[in-house]
């Protein structure tokens, strides 16, 4: 009797414990809040580890502070300030982040722009204002651009310092900080050793691993830039981050004409040749960066320097026309037509 | 074998049965989650067929400019039967089988015809 009793015991034991297994094995745990501007979530698959999901997501939040230009004693605020009396010296993470921006201003010829502080400045109680105001004046953009030149900041490795030859110079991570959030999140959560996950920094989304369900690809979709639901889906394997630049996020309209966040930095003004550019790669950092700049340089520049690259993007033109980069094709499902 | 050992072993199988039984009660609420009762067959963005599943009839032709796709139908199971005669280079649709969860879809390219499970054309994020 006892005996019997014993292997009921152990039988049980060992059912519960694959149920449980599998249970445990099967949840998802998300954590989504309101960071950098935006609603940011992270979701670890096969996990129901909350803590963790909790401690991956506040990367962003501390993106979102190290990048934050308009807090009073933020960071680049203070650097706004005080670079350009004396040369002052930044932590590490931002020396490193400023040297790779300036490559990549190499990389787009200029169109991605990390010193473009002076033009977002100028135009950013237009774009977030809900009311009619005025433009800003040409001689005000003039100088804006002049000031929005990354040749006037001076790097210096040996003391990690940033120095402004001019006053008023100012540092703008906004075109990457989403991405650079998310290559955060990624790094987190593969130390952690985080098989699945997808990480959403507000619309640039990195994949982490293998899609859950036994599946092959991610889906990603790519919201439409002129109406509700979406332009399309992108089929992703691991390891891809995709970020999108678009005229609908942040804009106003003022006479008829949208004056949207994208600035081109040569003409001072919001960039018009595309309305919405996606861009896949295996840095957020470097989908942002490009997503912004091929906004800039436009539909054929932009499908040359994505060839060029070797990079996926899928590029909608005003008149609603979807274009891709070479190799795309094999991974877009275009819903829009 | 002590009367007290007795009733402790039995609370202690007890409340193992009890977590079990909760722990499978959730397995078959996720698996139920992934089956949906209607297929959707679009062209070209337009939908050409709407099949209750499951479904009583387990072939269905469809005529379209591309030929003739002929959808196999086991139970909410569904795939493009390879017997299909309709053009296509690459037969994606047909190598890729049998689908059977709400997530899951067949795409053929070539002639945009999309074969999904209603209320999930579903994307695991969205980039803005």
């Amino acid at each position: 009797m006892r005996r019997i009793f014993k292997y009921i015991l152990l039988i049980s034991l060992i059912i519960v414990f694959f149920v449980w297994f599998f249970c445990v094995k099967t949840g998802n745990v998300v954590y989504r809040d309101i960071t950098m501007d935006t609603y940011a979530g992270v979701t670890i698959y096969n996990s129901r580890d909350k803590e963790l999901v909790r401690e991956a997501w506040e990367e962003f939040r501390k993106v979102d502070l190290f990048l934050d230009r308009y807090k009073q004693d933020s960071l680049l605020s203070e650097i706004s300030k005080k670079a350009s009396i004396q040369p002052i010296e930044v932590p590490n993470e931002l020396f490193v982040l400023l040297r790779n921006c300036l490559v990549l201003y190499q990389k787009t010829g200029g169109s991605f722009n990390p010193a473009i502080g002076p033009l977002v400045d100028l135009w950013r109680p237009l774009i977030n204002s809900q009311s009619d105001i005025v433009l800003p004046v040409e001689g005000e953009i003039r100088k804006a651009i002049n000031l929005s030149k990354p040749d006037l900041i001076e790097l210096n490795d040996e003391g990690h310092t940033i120095f402004f030859k001019e006053k008023g110079v100012s540092l703008d991570f906004g075109a990457v900080a989403k991405g650079y959030a998310v290559d955060r999140v990624m790094e987190f959560l593969k130390e952690k050793k985080v098989r699945n996950a997808l990480i959403d920094g507000g619309g640039t989304i990195g994949l982490l691993g293998p899609p859950p369900q036994g599946r092959t690809l991610w889906r990603v979709a790519i919201k439409h830039p002129r109406k509700e639901g979406i332009l399309g889906i992108l089929n992703l394997g691991h390891g891809w981050t995709v970020s999108t630049s678009g005229d609908y996020e942040r804009y106003n309209e003022i006479g008829g004409v949208r004056y949207h966040h994208i600035l081109d930095p040569d003409t001072g003004y919001p960039t018009k040749y595309l309305i919405s550019a996606t861009v896949v790669s295996e840095k957020g950092f470097i989908s942002d960066a490009y997503s912004t700049a091929i906004m800039v340089m436009g539909l054929e520049k932009g499908l040359d320097f994505l060839e060029k690259k070797g990079l996926y993007g899928v590029l909608v033109t005003p008149d609603l026309k979807v274009y891709l980069s070479k190799g795309t094709e094999k991974y877009f499902e275009n819903l829009s037509e | 074998m002590k009367r007290y050992d007795l009733n402790v072993l039995f609370i202690i199988l007890l409340i193992i049965i009890f977590i079990t039984i909760l722990s499978i009660v959730d397995i078959n609420l996720f698996n139920k989650n992934s089956f949906s009762s209607l297929l959707i067959v679009e062209e070209k963005g337009k939908e050409i067929a709407r099949i209750n599943l499951p479904s009583e009839q387990k072939y269905y032709s469809l005529v379209g400019e591309w030929g003739n796709l002929i959808l196999e139908i086991e139970g909410v199971k569904v795939r493009i039967a390879p017997s299909s005669k309709h053009y296509c280079p690459d037969k994606i649709c047909m190598k890729k089988g049998w689908i059977g969860n709400l997530h899951e879809s067949i795409i053929c390219l070539p002639n945009q015809i999309v074969v999904y499970y209603e209320g999930k054309r579903t994307f695991d994020g969205i980039t803005y």
